[in-house]
């Protein structure tokens, strides 16, 4: 409850856009108008704080987490494989998630286009490959339990593990992707938006 | 004399009348629609959805597969579409599991009688539901692998989607409901055996599992499917071969499910069969529609004759043209074959649709009917012949709905908390349901069609980016309450959702001096709580009144007005409704 009024000037064009508001859409009445407003504002001010104040558990390996523009993490395996998942931001805006769906084992895929979908109870998301290659391992983990990304989005929750096609791509195509510090510029260049 | 009087006391039943709105009082599950429509114009998803599941624990299933009787009685049909109330629950379930995993913490056990419910379908389901949130422990017996009953194998994947199934029975479990699947009744456990391990109550819910027969030639071939079993497989998983050209027979849900499937199974060309026309199909419009979208074909007033096969393989079918003649008893035109209208549809598979029964070869028959076709039970109560079995669903009403079933799931378990407490099951429970709307000229409402009607969210979820996901959603809410603005609010109140902090505790004051005595407070009180004293002068009946102010706002004297109850006035009310006897 507020403890005090406080009487604001609202200057005059942005009153005669407000009553237009109320005039066409299904607010049904000015105050009704107002704390939406606020409300909304409010969530706006709430999720740039969010990914600048957030502290986020990065597991030890950090160094070889490299990240996409879409979200995704990649890193390289000891075997030359490059496994793939959701970064923890993805995983804090999927809080509903319902399922993973993704290309078969022995399906080729190719940079920065989808190799399959993040299902939450209202949406779909396409998950976009970092790399070009072959699927050769799906974590069937996830078919049950796709919670486990929420909790886990950077070991437990990997979703598949791609061969690259060739050494000589893979370089390129890695160094295309962001560091982690990188990839926090870009959350709060996404969080300034 | 005492013997006398105990039976007096025992075969009284009073009959309360209570006023509800048309959609609560269609709702057989007794699901509070305009308490909660009326949390979600304010935007309140969570509260909207808790007070769902105050009636029953499905609010994600039934939001999406529901006959929706509570829509189709909804008043605003009297003055343009009636609200999206199906869709409406939909999208409160989904807003509130999108925005997090939704955990309860379990019940603790207050009671030590332990209660067995065989079947854990729908009716099962809400009895566990029921029972565990009264502190029972109770223990749920299921056939197959994976608990959900018709809802998990008899609706497709595609209309249900199983995570949806499998999240609102994992809330069930949550609370403290123990599943064991794998347990078949009549086998794995008997009466006998249920009783020895110290249940005592036990409620049998395990619906109508057997497709009815066509009773023609040729339903033995190779390549003829039963549509329960049809529907079972393909939710297991199990290879099924419908071939190129499918033939579906019957009108209800169960054949545009059958048809739909067989599409997804890789048939090209699926007909349904029906032997009466469109109109008195009983499937649901929007699934007919659905079907017909995706290629399905209709043919109407054909019924099968025989099944023709080749090899011990299907080959057609064969059938007669149909003419409608009077309506039968279930006020449906009888349809009467006409002579010499044979023909035959080359067909790779058929699919019978035309009903399920119920399985009775491990009944005992001590609870079947004389005609040994149906359970023989009491349809407030749901005892059978013996004490402490309680009967409901398909199984005691023949093939139903799944909100029909959870109302019969709800009064088992009110009925198995009476006779373990040793409380007259009847007592009470026979009440008159009297629809009442205030709205009494519909032409003065005013219109609101703009309607939102659902995105084809059956088909696949809107894909977005995660940057779009949260103003999309932020859309979507607002399209939800303006649809719930929609509601007209119709009914007595929402009942009693002062905690909710939904409407302020009023109460209506009449100033005797302003007084006529015009008497139209009496009249468009919803709640009967007004009435003329000796005077001519209008009294309040304080506990009738909802404070839902009507009177105030009709009495053209303004002789009535609404005054907020002080804290200690409620309280008082409170307690002296609860015979506490305060001042």
């Amino acid at each position: 409850m507020p403890t005090k009024w406080k009487t604001v000037s609202v200057r005059e064009e942005l009153w005669g856009a407000a009553e237009r508001t109320l005039e066409t859409s299904h607010y049904r009445s000015l105050s009704e108008f107002v704390s939406e407003a606020i409300r909304l504002r409010l969530h706006e001010l709430k999720q740039g704080r969010e990914v600048l104040e957030r502290p986020t558990e990065y597991p030890v390996i950090r160094e070889r987490l490299l990240y996409t523009q879409r979200h995704i993490w990649a890193m390289v395996t000891p075997g030359g494989n490059v496994r793939v998942g959701l970064s923890d931001y993805a995983q804090r805006h999927l809080n509903g998630i319902s399922g993973i769906q993704t290309k078969p084992v022995g399906s080729e895929v190719k940079r920065k286009e989808p190799f399959g979908v993040v299902q939450t109870w209202m949406f779909m998301f396409d998950l976009y490959s970092p790399v070009s290659g072959k699927i050769i391992q799906i974590n069937k983990v996830l078919q049950d339990e796709p919670f486990t990304i929420s909790k886990d989005p950077h070991k437990a929750g990997w979703i598949a593990e791609i061969k690259p096609n060739d050494q000589i791509t893979l370089e390129d195509e890695l160094r295309d992707l962001m560091s982690l510090h990188q990839y926090k510029m870009w959350l709060m260049k996404l969080g300034r938006r | 004399m005492e013997v006398l009087l105990g039976m007096a006391v025992v075969s009284y039943v009073s009959k309360e009348k209570r006023r509800l709105p048309p959609c609560r009082a269609a709702c057989p599950a007794d699901v509070n629609v305009q308490g909660y429509v009326a949390l979600l114009q304010q935007g309140r998803f969570k509260e909207s959805v808790e007070l769902i599941r105050k009636s029953m624990p499905f609010p994600a299933i039934c939001g999406r597969v529901c006959f929706s009787p509570c829509q189709d009685a909804c008043s605003r049909k009297n003055v343009d579409q009636p609200v999206g109330i199906r869709y409406l629950k939909r999208l409160a379930a989904d807003i509130e599991r999108e925005q997090g995993r939704i955990k309860p913490d379990p019940i603790p056990k207050t009671h030590s009688e332990k209660v067995a419910i065989v079947g854990a379908g729908p009716a099962g389901l809400s009895a566990a539901y029921e029972l565990a949130k009264l502190g029972y422990p109770v223990t749920v017996f299921e056939r197959m692998p994976e608990p959900g009953g018709m809802m998990r194998h008899g609706i497709p994947d595609f209309r249900l989607q199983r995570y949806v199934v499998a999240n609102e029975i994992a809330y069930i479990q949550d609370l403290g409901v123990e599943i064991k699947t794998g347990v078949e009744f009549g086998k794995d456990i008997k009466f006998g055996t249920l009783r020895d391990e110290g249940y005592e109550a036990v409620f049998i819910a395990l619906g109508a599992q057997l497709s009815q027969k066509l009773e023609i030639p040729g339903e033995d071939l190779e390549g003829v499917f039963r549509v329960v079993e049809f529907l079972r497989n393909v939710s297991l998983g199990v290879h099924v071969d419908v071939g190129e050209k499918v033939v579906v027979v019957g009108g209800g849900n169960s054949a545009i499910d059958a048809a739909r499937t067989s599409l997804r199974l890789g048939a090209k060309d699926v007909t349904i069969l029906y032997r009466r026309s469109r109109n008195e199909m009983p499937a649901l419009p929007h699934e007919i529609e659905a079907a017909k979208d995706e290629g399905i074909k209709f043919s109407f007033l054909v019924s099968p004759k025989q099944i023709i096969g080749e090899g011990g393989k299907v080959r057609a079918i064969e059938c007669l043209r149909m003419e409608l003649g009077e309506p039968d008893a279930s006020g449906r035109r009888r349809p009467v074959p006409i002579e010499g209208s044979e023909h035959t549809y080359e067909v790779d598979t058929v699919i019978p649709a035309i009903g399920q029964v119920l399985e009775t070869s491990f009944v005992p028959s001590i609870l079947l009917d004389e005609r040994a076709r149906v359970i023989s039970v009491d349809p407030l109560t749901l005892e059978t012949r013996i004490p402490g079995v309680f009967v409901g669903g398909d199984m005691a009403t023949g093939p139903a709905s799944v909100i029909e079933a959870i109302g019969a799931g709800k009064r088992a378990a009110v009925s198995i908390d009476r006779y373990l407490n040793g409380q007259d099951l009847r007592a009470g429970r026979e009440e008159e349901i009297e629809e009442t709307t205030w709205v009494k000229n519909w032409e003065r409402m005013a219109k609101k069609p703009e309607r939102y009607t659902a995105p084809h969210m059956d088909v696949g979820r809107q894909k977005v980016s995660l940057e779009e996901a949260d103003e999309l959603l932020v859309k979507i809410k607002e399209l939800a309450m303006s649809e719930a603005r929609r509601c007209l609010e119709c009914g007595p109140c929402s009942e009693c959702l002062e905690s909710e902090g939904l409407c302020e505790a009023d109460r209506a004051v009449v100033d005797e001096t302003l007084c006529t005595g015009c008497n139209v407070c009496a009249v468009v009180c919803p709640s009967g709580a007004i009435k003329k004293n000796e005077m001519g002068i209008a009294q309040v009946d304080e506990e009738l009144c909802k404070g839902c102010g009507t009177c105030s706002a009709s009495c053209p004297e303004r002789a009535i007005t609404m005054r907020r109850l002080t804290d200690i006035q409620i309280a008082s009310q409170v307690l002296s409704a609860l015979g506490g006897g305060a001042a």
